[in-house]
């Protein structure tokens, strides 16, 4: 009828296992409630609310944060390259020899093209329709840009976003109500056609991520050079032509490949972009 | 504890609007300074606090509002790394 030693050791070990075994159930029964909400929240509509919620209180403090970041980035940089301002500044000195040479022959070409512009009525405006919209954020590990204008505003998915310059900044992927997101051409998932200008050369061009863009499946024998412009091509589809991209940094060649590659310097920097432009329609 | 939670709300969402629209300007790599606030609370805590894993929801949530596409992905991330840092500190820390 006594107990014995190994009664005793079982009955203590028995009842530790049992207080682990609930205390496991509780976090686990914790862990899957989280789930399951999280699964609930992403099939119902009230997810894209709560985005809303957030985007249309959080814009007017994003936007200033943006103009303040953007402001006092500038004042560190120009404070941490005081020591390089010497030598660009010289180097600058010589490019400027030669585009004072250059700036003559593009200002008679600026007079004809102005003359022509207002012949024909190609303003940017008459070229597309446009809609002005401000960068307030961008995502930390992807190359997206969030926007302040969104579905009220007519924005819809997969309209293209340029600079004042017909410089090509990528494209609207995610729309809400007063807030859309821009995926970068850097971005991994992007991939579009362009052209080397005035070369003749087609490609498509991929996202690498860190506003880098790489150029794929050119053909061994195209002549490609450091300083080519890429600008879009009309072939996919989902740009307007003729948007510059950027220029080529560098060449990827070997012997054994059937086709080279080149990097491409962006010709926009995120830190600078304010004011956008996002085209509603370029089939004008 | 409400106190707390309110200060991790607001603390959360202002770093995470400083995350998306001013940090972006210094460099084009930016560390995830909300997980990074997130780490850093589970590891300083004391071991009977549950206020690391209510702050990894928070600053989870917040992350996912602005910078993912579904509510969930990084709420689950920092949930799992404070989860981890918990039982990690409770087998090789708090036993000592």
């Amino acid at each position: 009828m006594g107990f014995t030693l190994l009664d005793m050791y079982y009955y203590v070990i028995h009842n530790k296992l049992m207080r682990l075994n609930r205390k496991f159930e509780k976090n686990i029964g914790i862990i899957i409630f989280i789930i399951i909400s999280i699964f609930i929240l992403n099939l119902s509509p009230f997810s894209r609310g709560i985005k809303d919620f957030f985007y249309s209180i959080s814009s007017p403090i994003q936007l200033w944060l943006w103009e303040k970041g953007s402001n006092t980035s500038g004042f560190f940089s120009s404070i941490l390259k005081a020591e390089d301002l010497k030598q660009e500044n010289e180097s600058l000195k010589a490019q400027n020899q030669d585009l004072i040479s250059g700036n003559i022959e593009l200002e008679r070409l600026k007079r004809e093209n102005e003359i022509l512009r207002t012949a024909l009525g190609l303003g940017l405006e008459k070229e597309f329709d446009l809609e002005i919209a401000h960068v307030i954020g961008k995502e930390i590990s992807d190359d997206y840009l969030i926007i302040n204008k969104g579905f009220s505003n007519g924005i819809r998915s997969g309209f293209p976003v340029i600079t004042e310059n017909k410089v090509l900044i990528g494209k609207i992927t995610e729309v809400y109500e007063n807030i859309s997101k821009a995926e970068l051409l850097s971005s991994k998932n992007s991939s579009f056609d362009i052209e080397i200008l005035e070369k003749d050369i087609y490609s498509l061009a991929k996202g690498k991520g860190n506003s880098e863009i790489l150029l794929d499946l050119i053909a061994r024998e195209e002549k490609i050079d450091i300083g080519d412009k890429v600008i879009t091509s009309a072939l996919g589809g989902n740009f307007p032509k003729a948007l510059l991209v950027g220029e080529v940094k560098n060449i990827k060649k070997s012997d054994t490949a059937a086709f080279q590659q080149a990097e491409v310097k962006l010709s926009f920097e995120i830190k600078d972009l304010r004011d956008i432009f996002i085209i509603k329609d370029f089939t004008k | 504890m409400i106190k707390k939670i309110i200060f991790a709300i607001v603390g959360f969402y202002l770093l995470t609007l400083l995350q998306s629209s001013f940090f972006v300007h210094f460099s084009n790599y930016v560390p995830n300074f909300v997980l990074i606030a997130v780490i850093l609370i589970n590891l300083l805590e004391k071991q009977k606090n549950n206020f690391g894993i209510i702050s990894s929801l928070i600053g989870g949530f917040f992350l996912d509002v602005f910078f993912s596409s579904y509510i969930g992905y990084y709420v689950l991330i920092s949930f799992f790394i404070s989860i981890s840092i918990k039982l990690l500190f409770k087998k090789y820390v708090w036993q000592i």
